[in-house]
């Protein structure tokens, strides 16, 4: 594949170093096709998991406050598509791994930001994941599922934009969970309380609308409605005009917000490291 | 062979109580943890709890009767995480050679590698399972009799071992493919999740596969319908239940035996 290319590419043009890590972190995800395949089937899945038990939660009912049978199937397929995009899992639990077994010092020596060459190397996953989560679901969306188109091109467009944030914010929130870890030093209760936040802040669960008044506010008051919610709710056009403005401002402003609180982490975070040996 | 069993117990025993002192050793970690948990299948319910406030029923599920077999379900996924998590460990003893240090130890390596980690953890998820379980029982008035409550907690301990000896199973594919990413096991830990729900409202694909492939049905499903009285209910199946866990966990012990002729070492 690009493989071969792109490490040729890079010594004739050595512009970005962070760029190379891009592909890197690209090339890292391609050198296990099995693992993303396997990966694949699990989310696939997961998705006909949800699909039968809200076809079953639909059987007696054609609306489920507010959403209709279309629109929840077109909000389970995006939803599972933009977590595999979004996930770029496999660089985050590098970072936790680092940090627990002590080879961050390693990193610590490398001519690079530690922070920011961890952004790149999971945009080099997105990539890779987020191009083979598409191709399955728009495999999935035009034959098995009833799929609605973009509530209009303008939609879509702005769709592609809310779903770039949320991937930021996505990797923001991992990045902060990494460096907590410099204090806790050990990864696996943080891991687990970010995936559980992330499960029912996001969207990803239950659509924010199923929620009773107080959790959608709380929901929409955190950072994480910006991973899954911001970008289906403009896809399904419910955001529009103004309105649809202020979401993207929102999670830009939870991008820059949390990369802040990234750098102020990281600082303390190194004082604290401990390395522990393997 | 009696005190042999005896003395292979109480060296469970002591590694797990080894395990607890190397969890207690990050605090923070363990407490964020527990809480985690607790939110991790908080999630599920969750997700029950918003779709029942606007549906009443589920085809022909009650809320009540859903949490039921969700609780069922999450009470064994927690014992697993407190005392059969060892298997986690397998790629990276297969990948770093270190098996062979368990092959040379005077205890069976098999029950070396149960010990190896425990994640207190799953006491979270235990506590909110019998809470749930309790909470289901009275909901539903079900007046279930002394022999029944013995069933309940067999099928507890077959549902522990058959997710556990299943995980298991998905772990020794490392001696196959030895990518230390683990990606089957994790496919197979996302399908007990399955059990959390009845598996009557998936496809009959997904239906066929948790029945009679990856046997999750036996966790809840069909031992939660004879419990719950509910007119699909198969008393084979459910009274059955806990058998399953034992039968498969023979397969997986058998499937060890064959795994260690093929390991070969890491060579360093």
């Amino acid at each position: 594949m690009s493989g071969l290319l792109v490490p040729v590419a890079l010594r004739q043009a050595p512009r970005s170093k962070y760029l190379a890590l891009v592909f890197i972190g690209a090339q890292r995800t391609l050198a296990y096709p099995r693992t993303v395949l396997l990966s694949l089937l699990s989310n696939t899945v997961w998705l006909a998991i949800s699909y039968h038990l809200w076809s079953a939660v639909f059987d007696g009912t054609s609306q489920v406050g507010g959403l209709d049978w279309a629109r929840m199937q077109t909000y389970l397929l995006l939803a599972q598509c933009a977590s595999l995009l979004l996930n770029a899992s496999a660089s985050v639990h590098r970072m936790l791994r680092l940090i627990r077994t002590g080879d961050i010092a390693i990193e610590l020596l490398r001519p690079y930001d530690v922070l920011t060459s961890q952004l790149a190397f999971s945009a080099g996953a997105a990539l890779v994941e987020g191009v083979l989560g598409v191709l399955v679901a728009a495999g999935l969306g035009l034959t098995l599922l009833d799929v609605l188109p973009a509530a209009s091109p303008a939609a879509a467009s702005f769709f592609l934009v809310s779903l770039l944030l949320g991937f930021l914010v996505r990797f923001m929130v991992s990045l902060i969970t990494s460096l907590l870890c410099l204090w806790t030093k050990n990864w696996l209760g943080l891991h687990w309380m970010q995936a559980a936040l992330l499960s029912v802040f996001s969207g990803a669960l239950v659509p924010l609308h199923l929620y009773p008044g107080w959790l959608r506010s709380l929901s929409l008051a955190l950072p994480f409605q910006g991973i899954i919610h911001t970008p289906i709710s403009i896809y399904l056009g419910e955001l529009q005009g103004s309105a649809l403005l202020r979401a993207l401002g929102l999670q830009a402003f939870w991008v820059v917000a949390l990369w802040g609180l990234a750098r102020l982490l990281w600082n303390p975070g190194r004082q604290a490291l401990d390395i522990q040996g393997g | 062979m009696f005190s042999r069993l005896v003395h292979w117990v109480w060296i469970y025993c002591r590694l797990q109580l080894l395990h607890l002192r190397v969890q207690l050793e990050y605090e923070a970690d363990f407490w964020l943890g527990i809480v985690a948990m607790v939110l991790r299948h908080a999630t599920g319910f969750v997700f029950l709890w918003a779709v029942f406030l606007h549906v009443p029923e589920v085809r022909g599920w009650g809320q009540w009767e859903m949490l039921f077999l969700y609780a069922l379900a999450i009470i064994p996924i927690g014992l697993v995480e407190l005392f059969y998590d060892g298997p986690w460990e397998l790629a990276a003893l297969v990948n770093l050679g270190e098996l062979d240090g368990l092959l040379l130890r005077p205890v069976p390596a098999a029950l070396q590698l149960i010990c190896h980690v425990s994640s207190l953890h799953g006491l979270g998820s235990v506590a909110l399972g019998l809470v749930l379980l309790g909470r289901a029982i009275s909901e539903l008035n079900l007046a279930l009799a002394p022999w029944q409550y013995a069933f309940l907690a067999a099928t507890v301990l077959g549902s522990t071992l058959l997710i556990g000896s299943l995980n298991f199973m998905a772990q020794c594919v490392v001696f196959w493919e030895p990518d230390t990413s683990m990606q089957l096991p994790v496919l197979v830990q996302e399908m007990a999740a399955i059990s959390r729900y009845p598996v009557t409202l998936y496809g009959r694909l997904l239906q066929w596969v948790t029945t009679w492939v990856l046997p999750f049905a036996f966790v809840s499903y069909f031992p939660g319908t004879v419990l719950l009285h509910k007119p699909e209910a198969n008393p084979w199946m459910g009274y059955g239940a806990p058998l399953v866990g034992v039968a498969i966990t023979c397969m997986a012990g058998f499937l060890w035996m064959h795994c260690l002729k093929r390991y070969q070492g890491a060579g360093s």
